[in-house]
Order: C-alpha cells, then structure tokens, then sequence
C-alpha cells in the first residue's frame, strides 16, 4: 500500500467519428418494423453517446495487444511482466496458465495482474487497473462517457439526423442463408466531449504511463471503435483542448489559481511529441 | 425548522448506484486521507464522530429535493390516503418523494408523489477477446438522471468541520467518482453547496436519513435492517446490519463502527443516524 497522491491530469477534448460509429445497445431486440440493432443512448435525451466503459476498454485491449508482441523487450523493464510468457491461455483452457493472456472474462482472454505487487510493476494493470480475488489494484485512469457536443446537440434540435440504419446481408454460416438487418450507426462527422483523469501516484511512472495512454489513443485511432471496425466502422479521431493538472493543494485549499495547463495540441501525436510539456506542470524544475 | 446544509453533486454521467451516507462516508475519509495523509484523517474521523453527521444521498431536480419515504408514513398510508387504493399504490412505489410531500409524510398527513428524475438502466460492455477477437456482452446497472436531476446529501455538525473536511473531499470526489465503476467515469459529479429546510412537527420520535447502528436496540420503533459491505483500499469490508434510511427511531444517535481490516490505519463505518422530527403512529409507540 505504497499509493501516494499528488494530483490528477485531465485531457479534455472531442472525439470525432471519422466514419460511421456503431456501439450496440442491447441484448437482442427485433422490434418489428424497427432497428436490428441500434446504438446505446441516454434513456432520458435520446442521444446516442460513447460509454467510458468502451473507450476505456479498447484503449485497454489495443494496450495489451502491444504488450504481449513487445513481451520480450519489457520484461527487463517491469518486473511484473517476468512471470509472463507471450499468447493466451484460451488453448489451456486455465486461468493463470503463465501465458499474458491470463483471465477469462465472460468467455474471452484478457490480461489481469492477479496481485497487487504484480499490477504495481504491469505498465497495464499499473494505468489501467486490475482485480484480483481479494485485492485489487484501483486503475489510475477513469474515461468518462462522452456525449455529443454542444454542436451536434444544435444540430439535432434542429432536426438533423444523428444517427443512420444501414442495410447489412449477413450470411448464416451454417445455413448459408442470407439475412438482411438494419445496424444504427452514429453518422461519421459528429463529435463528443471526451474526458479522460490520471490520478498521479507516483512521480518516476508518470511520464511512463502518460506516453502508454496516449500510445493507446494513437493506437485506437489506427484500429477503430464499437463494432464492425473490420467493415470501415468506427474510425475515429481526437481532438486534444485542455490539458489541465490540478494537484493535491488544489483539492487541499479550493484555489483555482492552482490548476497549471498546457496550451491546446492538435493531434494525440502533437501531444506525445511534447510530453515534457505536461511532465513539467507535475514535477516542477528540480521537484 | 431545521435548517441544513446541502451538498448538491451535479452528475458527468451516470452513478452504479444511490451512495447511502455509510458509503458517502467511507469515500469522504478517503479522499480526506488523499489530501491530508494520514493524522489529519483520524483527527477527522475523531471530530466527525462527535459533532457531525451527514445523510445519504437522495435525488434532486433543479430545486426540487427529494427524500426517503418514511416508514411511519408507509405504516399509516390506509389512514393517510382514506382508503384510496390507487393513490396508496402509487406512494407505495416510490422510494423517494419531494421534500414537501415528506414534510406532510412526517406528519402523517395526505401527500402527493411525483416521477423520479432518474431512470435504473442496463448499460452493456463489450469484451474482445485480444487473441481471437471474439466478443461478449455484459451488462453493468447505472443510474441514470434527467437533465438538471443528480443527487445530493445534509451536512449537520460544525462549519469549520465541513469547511475543512467535506468541502475539500468533494472537490477531489468530484474528479475521483463515488461508488462502483468509477474507472468508467462512474459517479463523476460537480459539486454544490446550497441549503435545505425541513419543516419538522413537534413529534417525539424520529425519521433517519441515514443508515444507523443503534446504541440501544430499544430505540428502534418502524424499522427495515440491511446488511451493508462494500470495499475499502482494495480489501472486502465485513458485512454489518444497518437500520435504513427512513426508518423510525427513538432519540438514538447511532455510532461509529470501527473495523480492522489489516490496514495500516483503521476502517470506520457510519452509522451515525440523521434524525428529522416526525409524528409517530400511537400504537406503533
Ligand atoms: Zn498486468
């Protein structure tokens, strides 16, 4: 129990979908007449939004993908990676086989750290968190949902549409049958407020956890999010606005005058070229 | 009149559930641990013990507060609505009612019930499966507000002790999130200082706003006990049964749980009661 606090990193900006965005919504809904299979939305607006939960978790999965090919070369670096061996214990069958891929989650393999001790020294588990049976190691970094911009909330009172259903023919594997449905989609071009916290506990890992996180946001950028990505769906984009540091004396005495930011970039990259810019607002020259 | 203070916490999002004031105060000793190590966190918890207490949290709509539904009330509705089934149902369906409507619950007298400025929602997850890509959905349960609706709890005690403490751990819960999920923006909130008044009748029994642990079992009159857990710092906290929220009390101030959990500082539960003055039903007495 080693966790200290100096304060918390908000990135602020938008996502832009580049291409139309499909995250699912439910079970399985035929209404008759209607969508196959619409996108989530706020149950009391209507407006479609992208979970933090899923943004959170794709940043998460690309990160580990990255992990696991570049298992080798990190390992001297964290020593929590030593007891890992590359690939997925899906063939094992066993939870905890020895290979990075390691938990089982509702049917698919993930990696999580099983103890505190291994998580603190995992450059995943570290940034993105992990629970084990009794202990967990909390994640440094929340993703909020983010919901459409003042922008397109405009546009919608206005009329336009946010949204669109597209015809797909899926292919019955077995029966080769083919079988019309209609996916909702978020229309490429629409924005959201994107918010993304990193707790700093500790002051030789930050520049290191920030570069995995904006790695993964670079990294997310190049695959895509919510579902059909295989298919064009889901290729987004950030737009960075604010980078603001609030430290621990901020929540201390209330003084906004605390809270240091950097200038605004525009891309992830920009950022991750600049890092020490952000780096600086946390550990002052000499700190 | 009591007259209280208020923390509003206007939501970025949704929340995994409605924090009662035992997990409101787990979170506040937290974040005060966050900000000021250690002593100074006993010496809260040493002040807090003593001069405050605060309520769970209940929902708002712009200035319209809501409150739990007292279960004198719940006892009497028969009397209260004179028989009129449909209009007993409907008030029997909500855990929750506007503060003037609990003003006249408390009272014992015909009140009117309104919609919830939130909605209990299924939100999925989806898991890829980083070899195969195989997916698999799951679903979290979220609480979800309207527009201009969120949550807000009391503040009894001190002002030095809510400017302090309180105050200060809002501002860090605020950017932290409160409750389950908060790595997914879960509980994330602004908050709000404003105050709030309940009108309270010259009863000689009390309605509680917050979980307790009574001192004396004796003073319980109408009440609904629940065994309540959670996590602190990564370890499981034991379950310990709590009188909830609305129910009926003698004067019984309720008391701090200390727990071990084998940290190197002690874990305490609130279970502290926030009485509200009611009228209780004479045969309940
Ligand atoms: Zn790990």
């Amino acid at each position: 129990m080693n966790r200290e606090f100096y304060g918390k990193v908000i990135i602020e900006g938008e996502i832009e979908a580049l291409t139309g965005l499909h995250i699912g919504a439910q079970r399985d809904t035929s209404e008759i007449g209607g969508i196959d299979n619409p996108v989530i939305k706020d149950p009391h607006t209507g407006l479609p939004y992208i979970p933090g939960s899923s943004l959170k978790g794709r940043l998460r999965s690309l990160f580990e993908i990255y992990v696991n090919s570049k298992l080798d070369e990190l390992k001297d670096q964290y020593k929590g990676l030593k007891n890992y061996m590359k690939g997925s214990c899906r063939e094992i069958g066993k939870e905890n086989c020895g290979r990075f891929f390691n938990r089982e989650l509702h049917n698919v393999w993930i990696h999580v750290c099983n103890t505190y001790e291994e998580a603190r020294n995992c450059p995943v588990c570290r940034l993105f968190g992990a629970s084990g049976k009794e202990s967990n190691f909390p994640s440094r970094v929340i993703v909020r949902d983010a919901f459409l911009t003042e922008e397109w909330k405009e546009k919608w009172r206005k009329g336009e549409e946010i949204t669109e259903a597209k015809m797909e023919v899926g292919i019955d594997r077995i029966t080769s049958q083919a079988n019309p449905r209609t996916t909702e989609r978020v229309v490429a071009g629409a924005k959201f407020n994107f918010e993304i916290i990193y707790t700093v506990e500790d002051l030789n890992e930050v520049e290191d956890d920030l570069r995995h996180l904006l790695m993964s946001m670079l990294l997310l950028e190049d695959s895509y999010l919510g579902g059909s990505g295989s298919r064009g769906y889901g290729k987004v984009k950030f737009h960075i606005k604010r980078i603001a540091f609030k430290p621990r004396e901020f929540y201390e005495t209330g003084d906004e005058g605390k809270i240091k930011s950097t200038k605004q970039y525009k891309s992830v990259q920009e950022l991750l070229n600049n890092i020490n810019d952000v780096v600086s607002l946390i550990k002052p020259q000499g700190g | 009149m009591g007259k209280y203070l208020a923390i509003k916490m206007i939501p970025k999002g949704p929340i995994r559930e409605i924090p009662k004031a035992t997990t409101l105060f787990g979170a506040i000793a937290n974040a005060v641990r966050e900000i000021y190590g250690s002593d100074e966190t006993e010496k809260f918890i040493r002040e807090f013990s003593e001069k405050a207490k605060i309520s769970s949290a209940f929902p708002y709509l712009g200035e319209e507060y809501f409150l739990p539904f007292p279960l004198n009330a719940e006892a009497s509705l028969y009397e209260i609505f004179k028989g009129d089934i449909s209009k007993i149902k409907e008030a029997r369906e909500k855990p929750y009612i506007p503060l003037d409507a609990f003003e006249k619950a408390i009272r014992l007298q015909e009140f009117t019930v309104k919609d919830l400025p939130y909605k209990k929602v299924e939100i999925p997850k989806v898991s890829l499966d980083r070899v195969s890509q195989d997916s698999s959905i799951y679903f979290w349960d979220a609480v979800v507000f309207k527009e201009n609706g969120g949550l807000y709890f009391l503040y009894d005690g001190p002002k030095d002790i809510f400017e302090k403490y309180i105050v200060p751990a809002m501002n860090f819960l605020g950017d932290h999130g409160i409750g389950g999920k908060r790595t997914w923006g879960y509980g994330l909130f602004v908050p709000e200082i404003t105050e709030v008044y309940i009108d309270e009748p010259q009863g000689n029994a009390f309605v509680t706003l917050s979980p307790m642990y009574p001192r004396n079992e004796n003073s319980l009159i109408l009440w609904k006990v629940e065994k309540i857990g959670g996590w602190s710092w990564g370890r499981r906290k034991p379950k310990v049964p709590m009188v909830l929220e609305g129910s009926v009390i003698r004067d019984d101030p309720g008391k701090m749980i200390e727990l071990d959990l084998g940290l190197p500082f002690k874990v305490y539960v609130n279970g502290k009661a926030f009485p509200v003055r009611t009228e209780a039903p004479g045969d309940a007495l």
